[in-house]
């Protein structure tokens, strides 16, 4: 029975110890979760769809990159642009993606090598959800959010 | 963009590793090896594994964080309880079992159902029907009129209507807009207070009474109102004060519970000498008397814990329940309408009223009154209850996740 008292005596400070991690991981695991939510929700909020590369020749790119789109994105050759597609046949600053009041529209600055829908697109037309932009040797597949479109 | 929930492995790995030292070492509090013991230490981790494990599966977005709180308090509270007696906690982890069914069921109503509609009348009825039952059936216990056998079983009716109760209010706060369609509701719940006034369970009616004052406060937001319910409240308080005797002796107590020290006084008095004797790191497990303290199994285990884990883990067991509060408020915040804000506020604010009146009951900071201290306490009724509103609270996350889940994948994101 000594021996008993004499173990249980000195676990206390393993049970305090091992309540006191418990605690410590659930509220730095709490406050890691808010935090991460609450960035992703914002992004969610802030994005109006994203992109999927359908087809492509550029050396950047592969077949099923993805892109989220924001409330403005430039598509082009250039390094400055949002979403940069490394051909030849892409310009600097190829197209435009915006968000507007009553929707989604694509504004296009080389019209000779860009097709929406396999067709010509002239300099602004409205994109929905399912359209195909091809822009020199790359197809992307567009997807607008509900609220957006 | 990849959203990754966090997992609870490394928290559920640490509560295995308490309980199952906890009970090693009561197998050996006899000089011999107690086979029974570590068998229902490793049974309890089997069902706290199962439970995580089958709960993150069937509902991808639960808040693992809440079920890992309320697994690591029912684990704390299985340690006392087979410390205090093995019987009991045989019994216990029977309700804990049924619990997670209630459990599962409360996630699916609340995922399925919308504001439950026409049901929250019956569910009143329900209410009342059962509070009725334990004022005319029921035996009376430690003084309040809340035991129905069943059976063969004791039940404790007013337990389970707490949660149905929590429905029809939230329903109620969120759907009438004018106070004048509140009326019914509020007169519905003071009856439900009124019958548990009369069948002298004062603990369940302080807490009916005050989740419906802050569940009103949250539904509507008026201020003047509430402070008048909260006059109303006190004033009942007062009159309960006059007319009932063994309300008066709770107060006198509460005043001074030494010069009663054999008598009435006798819990308190033993509740505070065995929080005093643990002090800080506790007396060690099995080696207090915390048997001493009548009724130290349930209403009084928070002393019995403070004697012998010390009072740095009684205070971390508070702080598990303030996290609790922390993460339903955050599950209200996020939900998208008013009914499951509200629903989850309000089990949040039950669970957590309950934990203050009891705690601060035994720490005589206000006048005791018996209730359990949730998962913790030993007590099939209140388990299975604690278990319901729990599962409301996750039902609302999961759908809360799904939500969000649909926003992330609308930008070309994912949850895993």
């Amino acid at each position: 029975m000594q021996i008993y008292e004499a173990v249980a005596y000195a676990m206390r400070y393993w049970f305090v110890l091992v309540i006191l991690a418990i605690l410590l991981c659930v509220i730095v695991v709490s406050i890691v979760e808010y935090r991460d939510r609450k960035k992703v929700m914002a992004n969610a909020e802030s994005h109006i769809g994203y992109m999927d590369v359908v087809y492509t020749a550029a050396n950047n790119l592969e077949e099923g990159d993805r892109f989220a789109l924001a409330k403005s994105n430039i598509i082009g050759s250039s390094a400055s642009c949002n979403i940069v597609i490394n051909d030849r046949d892409v310009m600097k600053k190829h197209v435009k993606i915006n968000s507007k009041e009553d929707g989604v529209y694509v504004e296009v600055y080389a019209p000779n090598n860009t097709q929406l829908n396999g067709r010509a697109v002239k300099n602004e037309e409205p994109v929905f959800s399912g359209d195909i932009l091809l822009m020199g040797n790359t197809a992307l597949m567009l997807h607008i959010k509900e609220e957006e479109a | 963009m990849i959203y990754v929930r966090r997992s609870a492995a490394v928290v559920l790995f640490f509560i295995l590793l308490l309980v199952l030292s906890a009970f090693g070492l009561l197998a050996f509090r006899d000089g011999q090896f107690d086979i029974i013991a570590a068998a229902f230490g490793i049974g309890a981790c089997v069902l706290f594994v199962t439970l995580y494990n089958v709960a993150k599966t069937v509902f991808r977005h639960i808040d693992r964080y809440v079920l890992i709180i309320c697994i690591f308090l029912t684990g704390i509270g299985f340690i006392m309880q087979y410390r205090l007696n093995p019987e009991y906690a045989l019994r216990q982890i029977i309700m804990f079992a049924i619990g997670i069914v209630a459990l599962f069921i409360a996630i699916a109503a609340v995922k399925k159902a919308g504001n439950f509609g026409k049901w929250n009348y019956i569910f009143m009825a329900g209410v009342l029907g059962l509070l009725l039952l334990s004022l005319l059936f029921a035996r009376v216990i430690g003084g309040a009129r809340n035991w129905v056998q069943i059976l063969g079983m004791s039940m404790q009716p007013s337990e389970f209507a707490k949660v149905l109760f929590i429905v029809t209010a939230a329903y109620f706060f969120s759907n009438k807009n004018r106070i004048a369609s509140i009326l019914p509701f509020l007169l519905f719940s003071a009856a439900c207070i009124l019958v548990l006034v009369l069948s002298k369970d004062l603990g369940a009616a302080i807490l009916y009474a005050l989740t419906t004052l802050v569940m009103f406060f949250a539904g509507t937001g008026r201020a003047l109102l509430t402070l008048a319910g909260m006059g109303i409240l006190s004033a009942g308080a007062y009159a309960s004060y006059r007319l009932f005797p063994h309300v008066k002796t709770r107060v006198d107590i509460w005043q001074n519970p030494w010069v009663a020290e054999r008598t009435e006084g006798y819990q308190i008095v033993q509740a505070l000498m065995a929080i005093a004797s643990g002090s800080l790191f506790g007396m060690g497990l099995g080696l207090g008397s915390p048997a001493s303290i009548p009724a130290s199994y349930t209403d009084f285990i928070f002393a019995g814990l403070c004697e012998e884990f010390g009072i740095i883990a009684g205070v971390a067991v508070i702080l598990f329940y303030l996290l609790f509060v922390l993460r339903g408020a955050l599950i209200a915040l996020n939900a998208r309408t008013l009914f499951h804000q509200l629903l989850v506020f309000g089990c949040t604010a039950m669970l957590c009223l309950q934990c203050f009146v009891i705690i601060a009951g035994v720490i005589k900071m206000i006048p005791l009154t018996g209730i359990t201290l949730p998962f913790i306490s030993y007590g099939g009724s209140s388990m299975v209850s604690c278990m319901a509103l729990v599962g409301i609270i996750e039902g609302v996350a999961v759908k809360n996740g799904e939500y969000d889940e649909k926003k992330i994948e609308s930008i070309g994101g994912a949850v895993l």
